[in-house]
């Protein structure tokens, strides 16, 4: 059958307008800053911190890769937008502090480490060919993306696992699943998202297509009921 | 001669999913006797619950991924998933853990990997080791043999620890031979009779429908464990006796190792399974904050199962070249 895809094809534009989010999502599609996603996403606190943390290293040092493109050898990429993100760090180590009471016990070092993390290293390449304007917008964009998984990993996490929401109590009665505090559920609790996400887009297409068949049909039903009139 | 054009495979076994599973659901039919005599109804009912929500977990997996042919319990698997999961439990556990444990056994252990046979991980291990890190205190609180319990469980039930937390804590068990191999100490309300759990076996083993390689090394690595490292330091034989019939050691071994979908298909890759299961158990036991790690042992040595496959052909091969060498070089001296 000949389609022209009327719906299919806007659809994908549109998901393609959200890349980074909906679209080859870092965490959920393409599988980076993992250790964050699974360790650090038991609690709604602990989610923010590194959220806002990745905001303040991540968006600068791609602007930065995006400026001294040419200025910096390619072999040394590497190693200077790490160690600019590690500097960056510092202050920022700072400045979330007073969000949580026991950052050092809570998080250990997974702060420290956002300056080496995957999503960092993978997204230099391309945002060195960029102009600082677009890089901005593509980390921001990434950004979302890992923020967007993040919080829902840990709302889920903290909500079952604990019964609170940023440490207020919201579940009456001593239902807890503490083991979802775990690593091990982050896990698990990520693969059922990326299950659920793939699930999810195979569908639509699939409903989108459904709907254009019957479109197609009604369209040749109602060109032969007028030719018969 | 006639040819019958039909679909592979071309060769049958007699034994059957459905045919092991029966098998299985006898020995634990039995277990539940003995778990009805030492705790009453609720025993019962909480097999009832962990077997309704294995089925239906099963169903709603089936349903969600548009398996609608497949929605039928004909391999009983879903069954007998929960009914080993609920003889791992203390009589005690209540039932909203039971059901969740059975969910998590089935929707996360077993059906993302496929239909049945294609897990990884076995689901009761799985389940248990779920419930044990949530739920930790309840999952190591028993009830008193010999005392019907409420179905709902109150203050008014008298809750102990088992031998095997006693052993952990550093103490010496006060229960006799005779109490531990008849079950009559607390524990999973399955797992404690010991008797009926090792005549299960035997029946497995002549039914075909378990091999002998996993539990021997396992329980033999566990003895030896166990003696070489006695936790009760004046005598070695008591050590021995709690360390493997006090806890779910025992059942571990019967329902949980021979899991055939778990395990390596050959039996030198069994041993170095059920020997590896042992070690890991003790060392689970000895250094772990948990009272029991034969459940997490299983899960560790599940994920090494391809390893032992691949080591125990790799054996196979080098005898099997060893062999061919030796009759041609004992057939070139014989000519």
């Amino acid at each position: 059958m000949n389609l022209n895809l009327h719906l299919v094809r806007p659809y994908a534009k549109a998901r393609k307008k959200f890349k980074g989010i909906f679209y080859k999502n870092p965490v959920v599609g393409l599988g980076l800053a993992l250790p964050f996603a699974v360790v650090c996403s038991n609690t709604l606190q602990n989610a923010a911190i590194i959220c806002i943390a990745m905001l303040l290293s991540f968006v600068p040092t791609m602007m930065l890769a995006s400026a001294l493109n040419k200025k910096i050898p390619a072999a040394l990429h590497f190693i200077a937008y790490p160690s600019a993100a590690a500097i960056l760090l510092i202050p920022i180590t700072l400045l979330v502090t007073p969000l949580s009471a026991n950052l050092g016990d809570n998080l250990g070092f997974y702060l420290q480490i956002l300056a080496v993390n995957s999503l960092l290293i993978y997204s230099v390449r391309p945002c060195a060919k960029m102009t600082p304007q677009k890089a901005a917008k593509y980390a921001l964009m990434n950004w979302l993306g890992f923020s967007l998984v993040m919080l829902c990993l840990a709302f889920i996490r903290e909500l079952l696992g604990s019964g609170t929401l940023w440490g207020v109590p919201v579940l009456a009665g001593s239902f807890k699943l503490s083991g979802l505090a775990f690593p091990f559920a982050g896990f698990i609790m990520l693969g059922f998202m990326m299950a659920f996400i793939r699930t999810l887009n195979r569908q639509m297409y699939r409903l989108l297509i459904h709907i254009e068949i019957n479109r197609k049909e009604e369209k040749r039903v109602l060109d032969a009921a007028r030719s018969l009139q | 001669m006639k040819f019958k054009p039909q679909q592979p495979p071309h060769i049958f076994h007699t034994d059957s999913n459905c045919s092991i599973m029966g098998d299985v659901l006898i020995t634990t039919v039995c277990l539940y006797f003995m778990a009805f005599y030492y705790y009453g109804i609720r025993s019962l009912l909480i097999g009832l619950t962990a077997v309704v929500a294995c089925c239906l977990s099963q169903m709603l997996y089936m349903t969600l991924m548009g398996k609608k042919d497949e929605i039928s319990l004909r391999d009983w698997s879903p069954i007998v998933t929960g009914m080993i999961i609920s003889l791992m439990l203390p009589a005690s556990i209540p039932f909203s853990a039971v059901i969740i444990i059975c969910m998590f056994a089935i929707l996360v252990a077993k059906a993302p990997f496929g239909r049945t046979g294609e897990n990884l991980f076995n689901p009761a291990a799985a389940g248990i080791a779920f419930g044990v890190v949530c739920w930790g205190p309840q999952m190591f609180s028993y009830p008193q043999p010999m005392h019907s319990l409420p179905l709902i469980i109150d203050e008014s039930v008298r809750l102990v620890s088992n031998p095997s937390s006693m052993l952990k804590l550093g103490g010496i068990p006060p229960y006799t031979f005779s109490e531990v191999i008849f079950g009559n100490v607390p524990g999973p309300m399955g797992a404690t009779n010991i008797l009926v759990i090792t005549a299960c076996l035997i029946f497995l083993l002549c039914r075909g429908t378990v091999r002998w390689h996993q539990p021997a090394a396992f329980i033999a690595v566990c003895t030896v464990f166990a003696f070489l490292f006695p936790r009760i330091s004046y005598s070695r034989g008591q050590s021995v006796l709690f360390e493997l019939f006090s806890g779910s050691l025992m059942f571990a071994a019967v329902f949980m190792l021979n899991d055939p979908v778990t395990s390596p298909k050959r039996e030198i890759g069994r041993l170095m399974y059920g020997a590896a299961a042992g070690f890991i158990t003790m060392l689970a036991r000895y250094f772990g904050s948990f009272p029991q790690g034969a459940c997490f042992a299983i899960l560790l040595v599940n994920s090494m199962c391809l390893l032992f496959d691949i080591f125990s052909e790799k054996i196979y091969t080098m005898k099997r070249r060893e062999l061919r060498e030796f009759k041609f070089t004992f057939g070139k001296a014989i000519r």
